[in-house]
């Protein structure tokens, strides 16, 4: 386990309750970010957030050590996102108004007419994919994670992980260039 | 390499940092194989479209509560107390054994304050089956303790453990 991990988990079983403090801030931007990349809007991610740390400090005291903290914490943030979405099934993935408030101010209306074109539909195409599909593609395109620590996360084979990114990777660029297509007649 | 193993460096190449070796090899093969270069270019324009989303961020406001809010929800979590002492219990020094300590005296304390227990003469004799060498070693004025505690807590009129604070005029 990462050194500094390994350290605080040890304190908080000693009772330090600042060692939970300290993994709270060094983690919670990060379990955000993947939250809020896979349900609808601020406050589902704020709420899958919140969630997170909880079930994290009930269950810290039995962490064996034998996985990263930081694996077996994406794994919490992505199952609990998974149920979110199943129980919310009605509701839409991302809400595509938020995506382009989001975004920065680019310079001159043109180029920012055109950012938001390409956020909106890329928004649109990751919003269609199955749920544990988004998960892999946040995981590894916006967190950066190799396959292996991906296929722990979402319980299955490194080759399951791969067979599924290029599955989803193909279907976005087919959405996209449909998209692109439509937006050029 | 074959274009299946191609493939599946490109999806290494594409979305992540590879080994300049694999690297080497992916631009091998596409400098050689029209198909997967278009793939490998399909890919790559993807990708790089799907990171051209920003971070998402919280609005303004919204980390400096997050603490205090989480606080507020773990403080409301029930059971709190065991997992709190078993917490406390496991640390490395101690470990297990200092656990099973806490959990035998509340055992024999609870049990020698029921209804109809025993008076507190007998309190030795009645705590020595429970207690093992390793609980003496861990703590050796474990005896005393549980003595304290029957003391203290079993009989009616013991003396109170703390002044009560007298009534401000
Ligand atoms: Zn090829």
């Amino acid at each position: 386990m990462d050194q500094e991990d390994a350290a605080l988990v040890a304190a908080f079983k000693r009772g330090e309750e600042s060692a939970f403090t300290a993994l709270v801030i060094k983690y919670r931007e990060t379990v955000y970010r993947i939250a809020r990349r896979m349900v609808a809007n601020h406050e589902d991610g704020a709420d899958v957030t919140q969630e997170v740390f909880i079930r994290v400090h009930r269950a810290l005291p039995r962490f064996d050590g034998r996985s990263q903290l930081r694996t077996w914490l994406y794994r919490i943030t992505v199952n609990l996102c998974l149920d979110f979405q199943e129980r919310r099934n009605r509701h839409s993935w991302v809400e595509l108004e938020e995506v382009v408030q989001e975004a920065p101010a680019e310079t001159g209306p043109v180029a920012r007419v055109e950012a938001q074109a390409v956020r909106q539909a890329v928004a649109q195409a990751v919003e269609s994919l199955p749920a544990r599909q988004r998960a892999m593609v946040t995981l590894r395109l916006y967190q950066d994670l190799p396959y292996g620590e991906i296929a722990k996360i979402c319980g299955c084979s490194e080759g399951t992980v791969k067979a599924t990114m290029f599955a989803a990777l193909r279907k976005l660029r087919g959405l996209l260039a449909e998209e692109w297509s439509e937006e050029r007649r | 390499m074959t274009c299946r193993e191609a493939r599946e460096a490109l999806l290494e190449t594409v979305t992540g940092r590879t080994a300049p070796d694999l690297r080497r090899a992916v631009a091998a093969h596409l400098e050689v194989c029209p198909a997967c270069r278009a793939e490998a270019a399909r890919l790559e324009e993807t990708v790089a479209l799907l990171r051209a989303t920003p971070d998402p961020a919280p609005p303004e406001g919204f980390w400096p509560g997050f603490m205090a809010r989480l606080e507020e929800r773990i403080s409301r979590e029930p059971v709190s107390v065991w997992a709190r002492l078993r917490r406390r219990m496991s640390a490395p020094v101690l470990g297990p054994a200092a656990a099973t300590v806490i959990v035998v005296l509340v055992f024999v304390v609870s049990t020698l304050l029921r209804p109809g227990a025993p008076p507190a003469s007998t309190t030795q004799s009645q705590v020595a089956p429970f207690l093992t060498d390793s609980m003496r070693t861990l703590m050796p004025s474990l005896e005393e303790t549980v003595q304290l505690w029957q003391s203290g807590l079993g009989t009616v009129d013991a003396e109170p453990l703390f002044e009560t604070q007298p009534a401000v005029p």
